[in-house]
């Protein structure tokens, strides 16, 4: 029989093992506790593991019982994280984000078009081609002329308004080339700024992570943080995150490298784009460009293309002029080719000439004292603004206030030259067949809106912006409901359960009781060899 | 879907989650019933929208055309009422002149006569220069100038003339006008220049303000040949009279279909624009009591899910 010799205090080492092992993971359960509400916290566990046992493998052998244990000892503390999950949240969320910024601010622009509505521009289209049937009966009323002209120019300031107000939501996005200083209050600003600060910090963190990693101990808490910054940075742009074989991560946009480890590579950078400013209504560049800081962005080179995701892709996608997406410009753009095919017609009627010359054998128009419309005084309606106006045109129409504080100058009649001497040449009274026909506008095919009637067009318009809209709600709520999904596994894999806690405080309380009644017993033994020698 | 563990948080936030669903129906239908209508914004319903914009353009126009047809329909009985009294007069006229051309008359008898057709030429002059809602109907477009003025015998016609352009229109479809008047020229003639004669001779356009000045002019010359002619001139005057009186006939008519038809139309638009637009109340009304209902359920599940906890049964 072999005699295993144990050094005397032998047992006190393993039941002081014993305790510090359970304290140390009441002081898990203690943090675990303490951050069941921190957003992002993931759970930690204490990892324990049996002592190296006695005595070592050796050539020596004892002819014993074998290895003795050597109490607990506590391998680490880690956290219960799923990186996968991460990353799939990360992505639904940057998409999610996306559609959110677009479908938000396409709500914003529908409340703006307000239809179906009495004060949208269907009404007053219609209530100006009532004025002109009334006036057609009546041209010489002219009461029944003022209202003619007052719808006609309140046909104009609906219009004006409506582009406006669509005009301040792009400016609250994207800001506004020709107004200083709107860049910096618009939303794309302060999204880019936010990903700088993120940016920054966490490279910071990547850098404190390594201090605490090359020390042996897992960073839990700041990796922690880290994700959480991720995933925040993922909402507001479509970043990709590298892993390296050290744990250190990069994070790159498309293939510029923003953060390598701890180092702050480059951050992005927004800058107007001055080349929007031009007379040419159908042309408007992005308002905002974004690019590196190490290479500012210009309108030939920027990275405008490739942010797709987030808040920040969004926001630049409906404030912007892709072809083909309904956004703010084109909603502006349609209402601009509206109005102005009206207001060509309508000058042309007024006028006589062009669209508007009268079917003969009639050869003019004439107003309510048979004059004939005099160019610069009464010729046109409505002013459209001059060349070189550095915006749609809708914004720069005016209405003819001479016409306007005289309707009498609105030439209702035709000009009849088969009328002979002394009546020669106007009839008077009730000729009102030219108002007539600006009546007939409204049912007339109008080649410049591709062969659709004024309201047809503006129907399509807003039926093709209701319908962008409910594109962009349909796929965030379907986005949503796929982040919500993953987040809940998420939590069923790193959220703390305050009963398990509990459950588990009271598992290592009752084993830091019993080590402290083993290390009682020991003790007494130990009183009881040396009263025994003593 | 199954979840194997879940985290304390995780049950509070679905809850929440629950609860603003809940909420959010709620507010949705809120906002229905208080609007009574289904779509208040285009991304609503676009399809539903489109239709919605086309028949209130329609029904707008309608509404119009409505009031195009009321204008014509009260101007064209007002010319047709006067054409009526204007053929009472050419009856009578004629009767005079079958009288005169008898040949039993003396000197003072035809004297007579020509005295009473010169109070129906006046009569026929009033007439035509009928106006209605202050405007002269039988002067085409210078509808602010008296059809007939008279100078001594000459009664000049002072409206459009019939061969330019005097139709008055009134739009009444898409691509339908009806005119509402017709030339005062053309229907009762125009007198430029007389010559007393034996024989009379008179100037002017055909018509019976023509023809009555002639007679008037032949009873004087107790011309009794001229006389017998004129009576065949009255007859062709009725006859021009009958014929404008039933071309406006004919367009009444034609506006008075109209307008029903656009009353019936209208009756069919609005239900359409109810079916697509209104909210049906009680429907409404009682998802939203169902929304109600769940919504306080949620909340009952939320506070004692908040409430239970292991700490509650420890010791």
């Amino acid at each position: 029989m072999g005699l295993l010799r144990l050094p005397s205090f032998f047992g006190y080492y393993n039941a002081h093992r014993g305790l510090l092992s359970n304290q140390m993971a009441l002081e898990t359960i203690n943090h675990n506790i303490a951050n069941v509400n921190t957003e992002g916290y993931s759970r930690q566990r204490v990892d324990l593991t049996t002592g190296t046992p006695y005595p070592p493998a050796t050539m020596s052998n004892f002819d014993d019982a074998g290895q003795l244990g050597q109490g607990s000892r506590v391998l680490g503390v880690t956290r219960s994280h799923d990186n996968l999950l991460d990353a799939q949240i990360r992505t639904q969320s940057n998409l999610l984000e996306y559609q959110t910024a677009v479908s938000d601010t396409l709500k914003q622009v529908e409340d703006v078009i307000g239809e179906p509505s009495e004060f949208g521009i269907d009404t007053a289209i219609t209530k100006f081609f009532d004025a002109a049937h009334t006036l057609s009966l009546h041209p010489d009323d002219m009461a029944i002329r003022t209202t003619f002209i007052q719808e006609a120019n309140n046909l104009l300031t609906t219009f004006q308004q409506k582009a406006n107000q669509l005009q301040d939501i792009r400016t609250s996005i994207v800001g506004d080339p020709l107004v200083a200083s709107t860049l910096d209050m618009s939303q794309s600003y302060l999204t880019v700024q936010e990903i700088n600060t993120l940016l920054e910090d966490i490279a910071t963190l990547n850098g404190q992570i390594v201090q605490v990693d090359g020390s042996g101990a897992m960073p839990n808490d700041l990796l922690d943080r880290r994700d959480q910054l991720l995933e925040e940075l993922s909402k507001r742009i479509n970043t990709t995150v590298e892993y390296s074989a050290t744990g250190q991560i990069s994070v790159k946009l498309g293939s510029n490298l923003l953060v390598q480890g701890a180092r702050l590579v480059d951050t992005l950078a927004i800058v107007t784009n001055t080349n929007t400013v031009g007379p040419d209504p159908v042309r408007d560049d992005v308002p905002a460009l974004v690019g590196l800081t190490s290479s500012p962005p210009t309108a030939a080179s920027n990275l405008n293309g490739i942010i797709t995701g987030g808040k920040l892709g969004g926001l630049l996608a409906v404030g912007g002029n892709t072809a083909g997406t309904t956004t703010i410009r084109s909603v502006m753009e349609d209402l601009d080719s509206l109005f102005r095919e009206i207001s060509t017609r309508v000058n042309d009627l007024q006028a006589g000439f062009g669209t508007g010359v009268p079917p003969a054998p009639y050869t003019g128009v004439r107003d309510l004292n048979g004059n004939a419309p005099v160019a610069g005084v009464n010729m046109q309606i409505y002013y459209p603004p001059p060349g070189g106006f550095p915006r749609l045109q809708i914004f720069g129409f005016t209405i003819n206030s001479t016409v306007l504080n005289d309707p009498a100058r609105i030439t209702a009649a035709y000009y009849d030259p088969t009328i002979p001497a002394p009546l020669a040449g106007t009839s008077s009274g009730s000729d009102g067949r030219n108002i007539a026909r600006m009546a007939q506008l409204q049912d007339t095919l109008m080649g410049g809106l591709g062969n659709l009637t004024y309201q047809e067009f503006y129907k399509n318009a807003i039926t093709n912006l209701g319908t962008g809209t409910q594109n962009a709600e349909r796929s965030a709520e379907n986005l949503q409901n796929v982040v919500d999904h993953l987040t809940q596994r998420r939590q069923s894999v790193q959220g703390v359960n305050l009963e398990e806690e509990m459950v588990d405080m009271m598992r290592f309380q009752r084993g830091f009781e019993a080590s402290a009644k083993v290390m009682a017993t020991l003790d007494e033994v130990m009183k009881t060899i040396i009263n025994t020698i003593a | 879907m199954s979840i194997s563990r879940v985290s304390s948080n995780y049950l509070v936030e679905q809850g929440v989650s629950y609860v603003q669903n809940s909420m959010s129906m709620i507010s949705k239908l809120q906002e229905q019933i208080a609007t009574g209508q289904q779509i208040s914004a285009p991304s609503d319903d676009p399809a539903r929208l489109a239709q919605l914009l086309r028949i209130t353009k329609e029904m707008n126009q309608d509404d119009v055309y409505e009031k195009n047809i009321d204008a014509g329909i009260s101007e064209i009985s007002a010319a047709d009422g006067a054409i009526t009294s204007i053929l009472e007069v050419a009856n009578r006229a004629r009767e005079l002149a079958i009288r005169g051309a008898n040949g039993t008359q003396g000197s003072e008898q035809f004297y007579a006569l020509a005295r009473e057709v010169d109070s129906l030429l006046g009569q026929v002059v009033q007439l035509g220069n009928t106006s209605y809602a202050g405007r002269y109907i039988f002067s085409g477009f210078r509808t602010n100038t008296p059809t007939f003025s008279v100078a001594g015998s000459n009664v000049t016609y002072n409206g459009t003339p019939p061969t330019s352009g005097y139709q008055r229109t009134v739009q009444v479809a898409k691509n339908t006008t009806v005119a509402i008047n017709v030339n005062g020229r053309d229907l009762l003639g125009e007198v430029t220049a007389t010559a007393a004669g034996p024989p009379a001779t008179v100037t002017g356009q055909a018509g019976l303000i023509y023809s009555l000045t002639k007679l008037k002019l032949d009873l004087e010359n107790s011309d009794i040949d001229a006389v017998r002619a004129d009576i065949d001139l009255i007859t062709t005057d009725q006859n021009t009279l009958l014929k404008n009186q039933a071309t406006l006939g004919a367009r009444l008519n034609q506006l008075e279909l109209t307008k029903n038809r656009i009353e019936d139309w209208r009756i069919v638009q609005t239900k359409q624009v109810s079916q697509i637009q209104d909210v049906d109340m009680s429907e409404a009304i009682s998802t939203l009591n169902l929304h109600q209902t769940s919504y306080q359920a949620s909340l009952g599940v939320l506070s004692r899910i908040l409430q239970t906890s292991l700490v509650n049964f420890l010791r």
